[in-house]
C-alpha cells in the first residue's frame, strides 16, 4: 500500500531501524529501506549528529563523511586518500579501474590521454548526434499516452550515445547494449556479463588499431604516457570502467529528472517555457539526487579530518548526497530549485577525480530533457506503486511508469 | 625519516614487458596496493625475487625511484644492495638513497661478504641510510655465526635483520641475541613459519606474500601477537600451499608472477635470466592451487 500520493517522500519512516543511532553504526549505501528520498533525510540527520560516522557494514567497516567541507578535503588530496577500491563491497578486481581507481602519479597521466575527447568543446561538436538519438527515442511515443521512462527512454538513449562514443560499430550496438544492461543489473542469468564485455573490448581494441575512428577506444589505442603506448591491459581497464561509469550514472540522472518533472508539473512547465534554464536544472537534479551517492577512499597516510584521526588503511565513504545538502554550503539545501545559481555541488565528484565525462553527461541530459519536454506534455506518474528504485554503487530507477500527452515538436 | 620495521614487508616481484624491460606502471600499482594495507609496514625492492641480479645499476635505481614516486609519504622503501665490494655497495646504496630509498637491505654478493662487520659499518657510514642485514638460510651460503651477527647488529646504522633461518631453535637463539639491538623480520618461507614468528619477531619479509598480501599480513600479525591458532588456521589452509607451489629456487619469481598473471593482476609471467621461466607443469600446478582456492577470475 502506497503511503502518500507522491513517490518522493523523504519523511516516510525507513523501517523499525529508522533512528540516527542505528544509521551512525550500520549505515549501508545499498539499504532498500532508504528509497523514496529517505536516504537524503537519514544522511542529513547523520551529518548533523555525527559527521564522521563509522559503519560496521561491508568487510571491515568504513567511515562515512557527510559534511561538504570534509568531502571536499578528501577529494582535494588524492595522495592521501586512494581511490581504490572505489566502491564497497569491493568488485574483486585486483587491478584498479582506470582512471577512476587510479592514484597519483598515474591518475593524471591516464586522464590526460582522453581529456581532449571529453572536453566541453569536443562534446559540443557532438550535440547534433546526441540530439538525433534523443529525438528517435522520444518520437517512439507518438500516438501513445504512457511509457516506462526508464526502459524506453533514459537507459536506451544514454547507452546508445555512450556505446557509439566508445567506438562500437552500429551493427554491434544491440549486442553491447544487452551486455551493458546485464552488467549494471548484475544479471548473470545468461552468463557473466563482465567477462563477455572483457572479451568484446579485447576484440574492439584490435579492430580500432586496424581501423581508427573518432571514438574513445581509438584515442586509447593511440594514447601514450611519457612516450610509451598504453598496454592492451590498461586500455581494457579503461573500457571496463567507462561503460558502467558513463552509462548508469547519466541514465540515473535522466530518470530521476523525469521523476521530479512528473511530480512537480510546475517545474516541467517552467522548463518547457524556458528551455535555456535546462542546464541549471540538470545541475540542480545532480545536486539534489546524485546518481552516485558517494564513493569510497582508502587512507594512505595518517591524517586528521574534522577532529578524527584516520590511520593508513582506513576506509572512508565520501557521501556526496549528504554533502550536497549541507546547509553550510547551500541555501535551502532540501529544496529542489532548478534556478539555483551558483551551484557548486559535488554530484559529479570533485578535484582530480571530477567526473571524466561531465561535459558529455551534461550534454546528454540537456538534449534528452529538451527533446522530451518538447513532445511530452502533462507528464505524470501513472502508478506510484509501479515506481521502483535500485540501490547500488549508482542508485537508479528500475521502473518509472508515466502518462503524458504527446505533441509533435514544432 | 625514521624507519619502523613492523608488520609485513613483501619483497616485490618485478613486472616486465614483452621485451623484458621494466613495466614501471604495473610496479606503481603493485607498490600502491601494498601501501593500502595497514599491516604491511613497507616494501623491499631489488631483492632476490625482484630479480636484482638481472638488473643493471641504473635499472635498480629506476626501480627505487618508481617505488618512491608510487608510495605515500612515510611508507618505507627498503632497497636491496648486492655487491662484491663495499665500494660498489656504497655506490649502489647512494644511488638508492638519491632515488628515494629509506633503508638498504644488505644482500650478499656473488662470493658472499668478506669482513661482514666492516662491510656493514662502512656501508652505513658512506650512505647514511639505515641498514637491514640479511641472514640467509642454511643452504644460502650467507649465514653469519652468532658472534658476527651480534657485532653487525651493534653497528649504529643497522636497524634491522631479515633472517631466513629455518630452524626454530637456532632462530630463537639468534633472535634473543639481537632483539634489543634491531628489529627482526622473519624470511623463513617454510612449514614452520608460524612457529618462527611466534618465537618473537617484529615482522616478516616474504617473497610469497606478493600473492594475497592482505591475508599474509594478517597471519603474520596474528602469529607475532601470539594468536597462533588463528595464524595457523589460514597458514594451513592456504599459506603453506602457496609456499609449496610458488617457492622453487630460481623459479620463485616466475612462479609468483604466474600466480599474479592468472589472478589477472600482471600481464605476463616473464623473467630475466638467471631467473628460470616456468614450464607447463609449473603453470598447471599454480592454476590448480588458485582454482582450488577460488582465486581464478571468472
Amino acid at each position: 500500500m502506497t503511503e502518500g500520493t507522491k513517490y518522493w517522500n523523504p519523511d516516510l519512516p525507513a523501517g523499525e531501524k529508522d533512528c540516527p543511532e542505528y544509521w551512525q553504526r550500520h549505515f549501508d549505501n545499498y539499504d532498500a529501506d532508504l528509497t523514496r528520498g529517505r536516504y537524503h533525510r537519514v544522511l542529513g540527520e547523520m551529518r548533523e549528529s555525527c559527521p564522521v560516522a563509522h559503519s560496521d557494514q561491508h568487510e571491515d567497516g568504513y567511515y562515512v563523511l557527510t559534511r561538504f567541507e570534509d568531502v571536499q578535503f578528501v577529494h582535494k588530496n588524492p595522495e592521501i586518500f586512494s581511490s581504490y577500491p572505489v566502491v564497497m563491497p569491493w568488485f574483486g578486481n585486483l587491478r584498479p579501474m582506470i582512471p577512476v581507481e587510479s592514484d597519483p602519479p598515474l591518475q593524471k597521466k591516464y586522464r590526460t590521454i582522453v581529456n581532449p575527447f571529453f572536453s566541453r568543446a569536443k562534446q559540443a561538436e557532438k550535440e547534433s548526434i546526441y540530439r538525433q538519438y534523443a529525438v528517435e527515442y522520444v518520437e517512439q511515443f507518438a500516438g501513445r499516452d504512457s511509457c516506462d521512462a526508464v526502459t524506453e527512454l533514459c537507459y536506451p538513449f544514454v547507452l546508445r550515445v555512450l556505446i557509439k562514443q566508445i567506438g562500437v560499430p552500429e551493427e554491434e550496438v544491440p549486442t553491447v547494449s544487452d551486455i551493458g544492461e546485464r552488467l549494471v543489473a548484475m544479471d548473470t542469468s545468461k552468463g557473466n556479463p563482465a567477462l563477455e564485455l572483457y572479451a568484446y573490448f579485447t576484440k574492439l581494441i584490435a579492430m580500432r588499431r586496424e581501423n581508427p575512428g573518432d571514438d574513445i577506444v581509438t584515442v586509447l589505442t593511440q594514447g601514450e604516457i611519457d612516450g610509451e603506448p598504453l598496454s592492451d591491459m590498461e586500455i581494457l581497464d579503461y573500457c571496463m570502467a567507462i561503460l558502467p561509469a558513463g552509462f548508469e550514472t547519466t541514465a540515473s540522472a535522466f530518470a530521476y529528472a523525469m521523476l521530479f518533472l512528473a511530480e512537480n508539473p510546475n517545474i516541467a512547465d517552467e522548463l518547457r517555457q524556458n528551455p535555456d534554464q535546462i542546464p541549471k536544472a540538470v545541475e540542480e537534479i545532480v545536486r539534489y539526487v546524485p546518481p552516485i551517492r558517494g564513493l569510497y577512499r582508502t587512507v594512505m597516510t595518517d591524517v586528521e579530518v574534522n577532529g578524527h584521526q584516520f590511520k593508513r588503511g582506513d576506509r572512508i565513504m565520501v557521501n556526496w548526497a549528504a554533502a550536497n545538502r549541507d546547509p553550510d554550503a547551500f541555501d535551502k539545501p532540501d529544496e529542489l530549485d532548478v534556478t539555483r545559481h551558483p551551484n557548486r555541488h559535488v554530484g559529479f565528484g570533485h578535484g582530480a577525480h571530477l567526473c571524466l565525462g561531465i561535459h558529455m553527461a551534461r550534454l546528454e541530459l540537456k538534449v534528452g530533457l529538451e527533446e522530451t519536454l518538447k513532445r511530452l506534455n502533462d507528464i505524470r506518474i501513472a502508478d506510484v506503486d509501479g515506481v521502483a528504485e535500485r540501490p547500488g554503487a549508482t542508485w537508479n530507477m528500475e521502473r518509472l511508469p508515466l502518462t503524458f500527452s504527446y505533441v509533435p515538436a514544432e | 625519516m625514521t624507519v619502523t620495521l613492523k608488520g609485513l614487508f613483501p619483497s616485490v616481484v618485478l613486472p616486465l614487458r614483452e621485451d623484458l624491460s621494466f613495466a614501471h606502471r604495473n610496479y606503481i600499482v603493485q607498490i600502491q596496493g601494498f601501501a593500502r594495507m595497514p599491516l604491511v609496514g613497507g616494501v623491499i625492492v631489488n631483492d632476490e625475487v625482484g630479480e636484482i641480479t638481472a638488473l643493471a645499476a641504473e635499472e635498480r635505481a629506476r626501480v627505487v625511484a618508481v617505488a618512491y614516486e608510487a608510495a605515500p609519504d612515510g611508507f618505507p622503501i627498503i632497497a636491496g644492495v648486492r655487491a662484491d665490494t663495499h665500494e660498489e655497495a656504497a655506490r649502489l646504496g647512494n644511488d638508492a638513497k638519491e632515488h628515494g630509498a629509506t633503508a638498504l637491505l644488505v644482500l650478499p654478493g656473488s662470493d658472499g661478504i668478506d669482513s661482514p662487520v666492516e662491510f656493514h659499518r662502512e656501508l652505513a657510514a658512506s650512505t647514511g641510510l639505515p641498514l637491514v642485514a640479511y641472514q640467509g638460510a642454511a643452504t644460502s651460503g650467507v649465514r653469519y655465526d652468532i658472534d658476527t651477527l651480534t657485532k653487525i647488529c651493534d653497528i649504529a646504522g643497522v636497524i634491522g635483520l631479515k633472517t631466513a633461518i629455518d630452524d626454530v631453535a637456532v632462530y630463537r637463539e639468534q633472535y634473543n641475541a639481537v632483539r634489543e639491538k634491531v628489529a627482526v623480520l622473519v624470511a623463513n618461507e617454510g612449514s614452520n613459519l608460524v612457529e618462527t614468528l611466534a618465537a618473537g619477531a617484529s615482522g616478516a619479509s616474504l617473497d610469497v606474500s606478493n600473492v594475497l598480501p592482505k591475508p599474509w599480513s594478517i597471519m603474520v600479525d596474528n602469529a607475532i601477537r601470539g594468536e597462533v591458532d588463528a595464524a595457523r588456521e589460514w597458514f594451513d589452509s592456504l599459506g603453506a600451499k602457496l609456499i609449496d607451489t610458488l617457492r622453487n629456487g630460481g623459479k620463485t619469481a616466475a612462479l609468483t608472477k604466474t600466480a599474479l598473471m592468472m589472478s589477472a593482476f600482471l600481464p605476463n609471467n616473464l623473467v630475466r635470466p638467471p631467473a628460470t621461466a616456468v614450464d607447463d607443469t609449473d603453470s598447471a600446478a599454480v592454476a590448480e592451487l588458485l582454482g582450488s582456492a577460488g582465486l581464478l577470475p571468472g
